[in-house]
């Protein structure tokens, strides 16, 4: 303890000679330390009261013991986790999570073949080809991603006319093989199927921002 | 006997795996979020589960100049550990001596061979210079704890630790209080636990000196490491309380110091190296031999 006041009493006068000097550098004969600024915190001036105070907080480990209360303070707080797989935290609707590939009410695929989706994805994850069905309409005859190229910027579901492709809630997807994740028409279509009520109820929530 | 060290041998293992998970509950408290709660009754078993999960993985044998020690050290360092507490009355002895301070002292020493040998034999420089901080440390701190012990055995009288229960008496005062401040450091710093774990500066080094160990080895170190906790709050008890005659009552202030321990590591940043052995030399040293003195009354 009492070598540190001796260290900072022969920095302060140390200090306080580099002040007489003047900060910037003269001309130069021997040594370039009179020319560093000192940028540390101001010590306290070492006078009497200063000296006791600082001490005797060392003593009293004052700061130590406001440390505890902290520490001992956070214990009764409420826990800022969760219990992941029991509980989940809230989702907003824009959520873009796994994608999906909805049907109106009837059943019949919304998906047109626009293609627009193709056209702007910037990754390049998706791939559809189409073709004419005995009804006449337009319908995809593949529609893959490819879930590892995808980086889930939403832009696919912002260009679909109809509201096919949307990504949904669902972020609980991992696989154990790269192949499970090279989605098909079919996954995309069944993922629609099993995310309706959540989609709709997403979309519904954000329509005035559409 | 040697049942009764069996027994005593197995029961630590279990406070090891409680005081792990009380560890791992206490810090979560502390940092706003859950500790292990889902395995068993309450997150009761994690640690059993964990510390089968280690003890089945594969070990990973490195080929090297110290292979020897490599391989040794884990089971030296889990042997020593537990062959500390034959000379404890807890509250039977398994091996009553009238010198186990002594013993006490002399195992303490003997288990800086085990993390030298760790480091050394690991042939990795982050365990090299782990070990040597913790060389450094250890040896500088057993300096401290050996005049420390000094004082009472002084004081008391007696070279064993039974004798410390039947002496034990009116020695609470304020004196007492700046004792146990200054012992708890000591008790932190020969333990390698924060905010002395510079053992384990992961900013700096990986892991420390056992960063190369896996498995089985890197079990029986760290089982040891956590048996020398309950082994230093136990000799604190002894010290300061001397306690023995209600076991209960006892194990229930043994784990007070153990939470205390807990705590502090949840509370401290860590020390610098240099401050730490500037620390032992000029600080702690200087008022350990300043109150053996009085003790002996010189």
């Amino acid at each position: 303890m009492a070598l540190c006041n001796v260290y900072k009493l022969s920095s302060y006068l140390t200090r306080k000679s580099i002040d007489l000097v003047g900060s910037t550098r003269a001309i130069v004969t021997s040594s370039s330390c009179l020319s560093y600024k000192l940028v540390n915190p101001k010590q306290d001036v070492p006078s009497l009261r200063n000296i006791v105070d600082t001490n005797a907080n060392a003593v009293f480990g004052t700061e130590l013991l406001r440390g505890l209360g902290m520490v001992v303070a956070k214990t009764f707080s409420e826990p800022a986790t969760i219990n992941y797989p029991f509980e989940k935290g809230p989702l907003s609707p824009r959520f873009r999570g796994e994608h999906a590939l909805r049907r109106y009410p009837s059943g019949e695929e919304r998906c047109i073949a626009c293609k627009l989706c193709e056209a702007i994805c910037p990754a390049q994850a998706i791939t559809i080809e189409a073709e004419e069905r005995e009804d006449g309409s337009r319908r995809t005859t593949r529609y893959d991603i490819d879930m590892t190229k995808c980086i889930f910027c939403g832009l696919c579901q912002e260009a679909c006319p109809v509201d096919a492709i949307v990504e949904g809630p669902n972020f609980e997807y991992s696989t154990e093989t790269h192949e499970e994740l090279l989605y098909n028409k079919e996954k995309l279509l069944e993922n629609g199927d099993r995310w309706e009520t959540e989609i709709a109820a997403n979309i519904e929530a954000d329509y005035l921002y559409r | 006997m040697f049942f009764f060290f069996l027994f005593l041998s197995l029961s630590l293992l279990l406070l090891v795996a409680f005081l792990v998970l009380m560890e791992r509950n206490i810090l979560g408290l502390l940092q706003i979020r859950k500790g292990p709660n889902i395995v068993g009754f309450f997150g009761i078993i994690q640690t059993v589960m964990d510390g089968i999960k280690l003890l089945l993985k594969q070990y990973i044998f490195k080929n090297t100049y110290g292979f020897f020690f490599f391989l040794f050290s884990p089971i030296l360092s889990l042997g020593l550990a537990l062959l500390n507490w034959v000379v404890l009355p807890v509250p039977n002895v398994v091996a009553s001596s009238n010198f186990s301070v002594l013993f006490t002292l002399f195992l303490s020493s003997v288990m800086v061979y085990t993390i030298v040998w760790a480091g050394w034999g690991s042939s990795s420089v982050y365990s090299l210079v782990g070990a040597i901080r913790a060389v450094a440390q250890m040896i500088s701190y057993e300096v401290v704890i050996g005049f420390f012990f000094l004082f009472f055995l002084f004081y008391f009288k007696t070279f064993s630790w039974e004798g410390f229960f039947n002496t034990n008496q009116s020695f609470y005062n304020g004196f007492m209080f700046v004792l146990f401040f200054l012992w708890m450091v000591i008790m932190l710093a020969e333990l390698n636990r924060t905010p002395f774990d510079l053992v384990e500066g992961e900013s700096e080094l990986v892991g420390g000196f056992n960063v190369e160990y896996s498995g089985c080895g890197f079990t029986f170190l760290f089982l040891s490491e956590y048996i020398n906790i309950w082994f230093m709050s136990s000799i604190t008890i002894i010290i300061f309380f001397g306690l023995g005659s209600l076991m209960l009552f006892d194990f229930f202030v043994i784990s007070m110091v153990v939470m205390l321990v807990v705590f502090i590591r949840g509370m401290l940043p860590r020390y610098k190296f240099t401050d730490l052995i500037f620390l032992t030399w000029t600080v702690l040293m200087p008022m350990v031999v300043f109150i053996v003195m009085y003790g002996s009354g010189v």
